[in-house]
Order: structure tokens, then sequence, then C-alpha cells
């Protein structure tokens, strides 16, 4: 999942960048209006926390003009402005979570979580596949029972195919939901953490849940994918 | 707390009982004077009839007592007596002539005289009379008042014995001749005297002529008075005048004259006049009661009214104050509404009457003061919780990320440097809000010396030129020489930190700020030009504001918090100095403060 940190506060920016980063989240930072918006025209954000009050354009303004544009990312507003009206406005205008500054950080990851749910129209936190429980909350796994410890970046990666279940997602989206723009990797890196995925996941079980689409990307098998015949392995 | 319609009802009560009272009593007064002349008339209109009454009554008794008067002078005065052996002795040829004489005992001479004219006959008569005699059943008498009635006659002439009636007895009336001699020749007196039987009476005593002989009733003779009452000449005054001529001839002549009094006891008269008494004295009385009566009445009918009127009033004045003051009520209604939340007055201003308008003219003054205090200080506090919260949710936002697992030293010292870094912006906004509050409070306490300029300036550059440097502006200084001033260093130091902030703040990469310090006319002046954006002219009224920005979204959040120039301008208004700002957007901006010297203290004069 990728997040675009929209704050004019320097160390609240990095403080944020930290915190979401270590929920294996790929962040982006933007001080002022303009960056914002120029990131978020290039990027497709899953979420973006934003501030309102930012130096150039302010943060009513930015969330007005993506909406307009038809940007469907989830938008939670990190601000100090505390009254009924301020938050009422936010709302309004577009934003899909509020929270305001001082702010619990838990409380802040937890409603980052929901908002991917959200965007990926998920209810349930504990996602599904087979015989694999992936926990949002929790951020565990385990197949047949048995848990599976998994990295930060390859339980974002898992996580990001379990969200797209049953559809195929190509190396480019993988990475672009899965670095960020400080990264100096290729999308070469996603077949890596595949591999490594796989070593986890399907290693020891029968029915391989990773399904390589040839020429197309990656995909967590659905429910009504047909058995391991006509999967192929990358190896 | 006095109270309005207390007073004005004990005030209302007051006059009105004054008011009632003075004109009761006046309508008393008048009344009481009027029934008081009708009563005195009534009186007097009483007394006049009682009078006239009486007077009819005794009157009538007097008339009674004259006509029978009269009578009895008719017979008497025709019924001299002549006593024969008298008439013998002085003319004696009386007896020779007796047998002749019509009366027999009567002498010639008599009989002679009585056809003679002369006066000397009179005076035979006046010699030869022996009696008058009036026959006893001749008298006009009623039987029912025998022995109340008296009559005598006296004559003239001393001589004769006076003729006394029956009733009389041995008593006799008493006469005093000089009495009756003034009398005219028929003429009459009353009085009151005491009758013989001891009951009081009334005489009439009548003068009049013996006429018994015929040519003395000459028609100069006053007529006899009429029996009417009203013709009856009063006692005291003196008779008709006698025609000229024969009445006093009458006398000279020497006609004998006889009194003829007749005196009746007046019992009957006085009973008649004892009822007339006491009928005109009950009169008088009922029209005392009835005035009693109609003073009672009017002073009961002044009473009701008087009551009616005060109640009337009195309920009339209640429900006026009543009204009157509604408007009072309603602004107290309107007021007793207006809560911290609402400072509003609830009522329409057609409601109220003009008098209230001052009031509630600066009652709406005040409370739209007071609203758009509280408004200022809400927004203060808003922004300062803002501008508080950004530097505590950074702190606590690094603090918690950190704190999540265990991190290397190095993430640790970066976790550090983070958290100290909002830690001072925590400090440098707490600071500026502090020294708000304290020039808010007039504590600001200062510290006055001797600076040397030069070295404020190089001081304030040496701050200001790296943050000019990071964002590629050029800080040019200028500062006469050996400049000396006296002022609060720190305060001075810290106006210019804050503009020149400012200036690299809102200036255009590549641009220049410009300090100028110099002393001109006495004033220390510095000048801050900057190339930056420039400021709205709109703006300009209110950059001294606190919280207030010309640029709504901000750069450096903590070290402005658009609380810069606030504390500039409380810092020169501290020290007696002004500021000047001129703008051109676009263009750059020019800040001018000029300060006086400030006098030193005490301790360094001295």
């Amino acid at each position: 999942m990728r997040v675009l940190v929209v704050e004019d506060n320097k160390s609240l920016a990095r403080a944020l960048r930290q915190g979401i980063e270590e929920e294996g989240y790929a962040v982006d930072c933007a001080h002022d209006g303009e960056e914002a918006d120029h990131k978020v025209r290039g990027t497709d954000y899953d979420v973006i926390v934003l501030d309102l009050m930012l130096p150039k354009i302010d943060g009513i303004t930015l969330l007005k003009q993506w909406r307009g544009a038809g940007r469907e990312s989830c938008v939670l507003v990190l601000t100090a402005k505390d009254t009924t009206a301020d938050k009422i406005t936010g709302l309004d205008v577009g934003a899909d979570d509020y929270l305001t500054k001082p702010f619990e950080l838990d409380e802040l990851l937890a409603r980052v979580r929901a908002l991917v749910r959200r965007k990926h129209a998920v209810k349930d936190p504990v996602l599904r596949c087979h015989d694999m429980e992936l926990d949002t909350a929790a951020r565990t796994v385990k197949r047949g029972g048995r848990p599976i410890y998994l990295t930060p970046r390859e339980y974002g990666l898992l996580e990001f195919l379990a969200f797209h279940r049953g559809r195929v997602v190509t190396r480019s989206m993988i990475w672009e939901h899965l670095y960020d723009e400080h990264d100096e990797s290729t999308s070469n890196v996603v077949d890596v953490y595949i591999r490594y995925l796989r070593n986890k996941i399907d290693k020891g079980f029968e029915l391989p849940l990773i399904l390589t689409r040839w020429g197309e990307g990656y995909m967590l098998r659905g429910d009504d994918d047909p058995g391991p015949v006509d999967s192929e392995s990358d190896e | 707390m006095k109270s309005i319609r207390l007073s004005l009802v004990v005030y209302l009560i007051l006059l009105q009982s004054l008011a009632l009272g003075a004109s009761g009593w006046l309508a008393y007064r008048t009344a009481d004077e009027k029934l008081s002349t009708e009563q005195v008339s009534h009186y007097a209109l009483l007394a006049k009839q009682h009078d006239e009454k009486a007077k009819a009554i005794r009157d009538r008794f007097d008339e009674e007592l004259l006509a029978i008067a009269r009578r009895i002078a008719k017979n008497a005065a025709e019924q001299p007596q002549f006593r024969q052996h008298q008439a013998t002795q002085v003319i004696p040829v009386g007896l020779i002539t007796a047998g002749l004489a019509p009366h027999g005992e009567v002498l010639m001479p008599v009989w002679v005289a009585s056809g003679s004219r002369s006066s000397l006959h009179l005076q035979i008569l006046r010699r030869l009379v022996t009696e008058i005699v009036v026959p006893e059943e001749q008298l006009p008498r009623d039987v029912e008042f025998a022995g109340s009635e008296f009559f005598q006659i006296n004559s003239e002439w001393a001589s004769l014995p006076a003729w006394r009636s029956r009733s009389l007895g041995a008593e006799s009336l008493p006469f005093d001749p000089g009495q009756v001699s003034s009398l005219q020749v028929v003429d009459w007196a009353y009085d009151d005297i005491t009758l013989p039987n001891g009951e009081p009476g009334r005489r009439i005593q009548f003068k009049t002529p013996v006429s018994r002989f015929r040519f003395l009733r000459t028609p100069g003779l006053p007529p006899v008075p009429p029996t009417s009452d009203t013709a009856i000449p009063p006692v005291q005054q003196p008779p008709v005048t006698p025609a000229e001529g024969r009445p006093e001839r009458l006398a000279e002549m020497g006609v004998p004259f006889i009194v003829i009094q007749c005196a009746f006891q007046v019992d009957q008269r006085d009973r008649q006049l004892d009822r007339l008494n006491a009928s005109t004295t009950s009169e008088m009385k009922d029209v005392v009661i009835q005035g009693a009566d109609a003073r009672w009445v009017l002073t009961q009918r002044l009473v009701l009214i008087g009551l009616a009127t005060f109640a009337a009033i009195t309920f009339g004045a209640l429900f006026l104050i009543n009204h009157g003051l509604a408007p009072l009520r309603r602004l107290g209604d309107a007021v007793s509404q207006v809560t911290p939340q609402s400072l509003r007055l609830q009522f329409e201003e057609a409601e109220l009457p003009r008098e209230l308008d001052p009031i509630v003219d600066r009652l709406r003054a005040t409370l739209e003061q007071l609203r758009s205090a509280f408004e200022r200080e809400k927004q203060a506090v808003a922004d300062i919780s803002h501008e508080l919260r950004t530097p505590v949710t950074a702190l606590l936002a690094t603090l918690d990320v950190t704190l999540k697992k265990q991190r290397s030293a190095e993430e640790y010292r970066a976790a550090l440097v983070d958290a100290r870094a909002a830690g001072g912006h925590l400090r440098t906004l707490v600071e500026r809000l502090l020294a708000l509050a304290r020039l808010d409070a007039g504590v600001v306490p200062t510290r006055i010396e001797e600076v040397d300029l030069n070295d404020a300036v190089e001081r304030v550059a040496g701050l200001i030129r790296p943050l000019a440097a990071e964002k590629g502006l050029t800080l040019q200084t200028h500062c006469p020489a050996g400049l000396q001033w006296t002022t609060d260093g720190d305060k001075f130091r810290e106006v210019l930190v804050n503009l020149l902030h400012n200036a690299v703040q809102y200036n255009q990469p590549g641009g220049l700020i410009d300090l100028r310090v110099s002393s001109e006319a006495g004033r220390l002046v510095a000048v801050i030009r900057d190339t930056g954006k420039g400021i709205d002219p709109q703006q300009l009224p209110h950059l001294f504001e606190r919280f207030y920005r010309a640029d709504p979204s901000r750069e450096e959040a903590a070290l402005h918090a658009g609380l810069g120039l606030a504390i500039v301008r409380g810092y020169l208004d501290l020290m007696g100095g002004d500021i000047q700002v001129d703008s051109v957007p676009g263009q750059g901006t020019t800040f001018r403060i000029s300060l006086p010297p400030a006098p030193l203290p005490r301790r360094e004069a001295a």
C-alpha cells in the first residue's frame, strides 16, 4: 500500500513517515500544497494523510481539486482544527476520515488500515484465501493454522495480493504500491520478493496460492481458480 | 433597592389623598356655607312670619279693644249724668223747670245750655255733670269672659268720679291724667297692665269728647278708623293731625273729654301667642334638624364619592404603572436571556418606547463589544491551541514511533534530534505567548542600558544571515560607527530579529534584505527593506494583530505563528516607539521603526 503524508511540519512528517512505513506501507512525504498536488497527480496513492493548513495551497482546496479530478485515494484529514464546523467542512469536501492533532499514533495507524480496507471494498480485517488467513490488524499470516513469519515488505506484498485476490496485478502496480519515491530499486525486485513469499507461503503445501500470469503479473488464487494444473512456478 | 412601582404607588396615594381631601373639604365648606345661609334665611323668614303672626294676633286683640272702646265711647259720650241736688244748689231755678224738662232731674240751665252754642254752656256742663254712667248691659261683654274684662271711664275733669264696671268691684284701673292729656281729641293708647284680678291684661285708653251736643259733632272730627287692623295707627304715634279749625277750637272751647278704659285679660291671646311660639320653635328646630341631616347626607356622599374616586384612581394608576413598566420588564427579560453564548437582546425594536433607546443602544453596543471580545478571545484560544498542537503532535508522534520497537543508537539519536527541534518550536511559541501575555498584563520588565548599535546589529545579523543564506538571500546592514543609544537592548534586538525573520520568510529567491540603523532628529530609526512579494494593502491594517498572517497558508509554522509582529508592536509601544509599514505587492515591504531615547535608570545616571 502506498501512502502520501502531506504535512508542513517536517519533524511530524518524518515521524509519520517512519510510523506508517513500519506498518509495511510505502510512504511519500509532501511539505506544501504544490508538492502534494504534484505527487498525487503522478501516483495512485491508496491513502493520503492530509494536513489542512499548508503553505501555498491549503488542504481543503487540494481535496476539492483531487475529488473534482476523480482521484479515488482515501483521504485522512489530520489537522489541529478541531471544531465541528471544520470537521464537517473537511468531510463534506471529500475526506474519508478526520483526525485532530494531537493524536495517538496507534489510532492513526488503525484508521489508515481501515481506509485501506475501504479502498479495496473489504470489511473483514481478516483476509482469507483457501487455507491461508491474513490478519491485517495484527499483521499476521497463518496457513493451515500454522503461523508464517514474514518481513514487513513480504507482508506488504502478500497483503497487496490479498486485497486484489482473484485479479492479476502487474509488476509495476506492485512496485508502485510497495515502494516509495526514494526507493532506487526497479520492478525486478518484485520478482525477488515473490520468490521469497512463495518459499514461505506455498512451500510444503499442495495448493500454491501465488500464481504467475506470464506477461501480465501475479495473482493470489481466487475461490474459483482452477487447481495447480495450469499454474506455473516461476522457477 | 427602591421599587419604582412601590414609590409611584405611595406617591400617588399621597397625592390623591391630598387632592381628594382638599377638594372634599372645599366641597363640604361650600355646601355648608350654602346650607348655613339657607338656614339663616329660613330662620329669618320663620322669625318674620312669626313676628307678623304675633303682631296680627296682638293687633286683632287691640282692634277688638278699640272697637269696644269706640262703642262704649259712643254711648258714654251721650250719657253724662247730672246730679239733681248739686244742680239745685248751684242754680235754684232748676226746681222751677223741673216739670218742663224732658229729663226730669236735669236742671233748666242744663237744658238751656244744651241748646246753646256758646262756650258758656260747656262751662256749665263741666260744672254740672256729676257722673258719666254706662249701663252695664250696654257693655259689649262676652258671657264667657265675664270677670276678665274690665271697663272704666274717667273724666278729664278730676272732680268727676270714675265710672267702673261691675267686674271691677271695689278695684279700679290706674289712671294717670297726664298720660292722657298728650292724646289728641279723639285718640287712644294701649298699654299692658296688671288687672285687678292679678292677671296680666291689655288696656286701651280711649279719649273722646263728651259729644252730647250735637253741634260739636262737626265734620272736623277725625273719621272713625275702619276696623281693619292695617289702618290702625300705632299706639305711640301721634294721632292724625287735626284739621285746621274746629278740632283746635274744640280744645280751646273747653270741650270736656272722657277717657274710656277697657282692660281685657290677655290669657287667651297669650295662649294663642304661645301656640304660635311653640309652632315657630318647632319649625326652627326642624330647620336645625334638616340642616344637620343635610350635612350628614352631604358628608356621607362626599366620603362615598371620595372613596370611589380613590379606588378608581388607585386601580387605574396601578394599571398605568404596570403598563408603563412593561417595557422595562421586557427589557429585563431580554437582558436576562443574554448569555455568554448568545450576546444578543431578544426583542423587536418596535416593542420598546423611545425613552429606553439610550439604554438599549448602550446595551447593544456593550454586548457587541463583549461579543467581539469573546470572539477575539475564542479565536485567540483556537489559534493558540492550534499553534501549540502541531509541535506537540510532532513531538509525541516522533517519540511514539521511536518507542514502537527496539532501535539502533543512530535511530534513537535522530528521534531525539527531531524531538529536540519540536521542543524548541514549542519553547519559542510558549515564550512568544508569554511575552504577549506579559505585555497584556503590563508586567514586562525592561532593562535600559547604553546600547552599542553596531554591536546589536551585528549580533542580529549573525542570527539571521544563516537563515538568509539557506534561502539564497543577501542581508545588508548599515550602521554609523560608534552610534550609541539608550534603550532596552534585548527588546530592540528582538524587534529587529522578528522583522528580519519576516523579511527572510516572505522574500523571493535571490532577494535582498537591507537593514539601516541611523539617528534622525533625536530618534533612533531602523529601516528594514526586503524584496519579497509584498503585502496586500487591504491586509496592512491587520498586520499587527495576533495570529494574523498575510498568507493564510504557512511556511515555518512554529517560528511565526502570526505573533511576531504583534510582539514587535507591543515592545515598541512599551518603549515609546512606533512602526510604519509600506509595501508594494510584488516588489517588497519596508518596515520603519523609530525609537526615542529611553531615560537611563537612576542607578546608571548616578
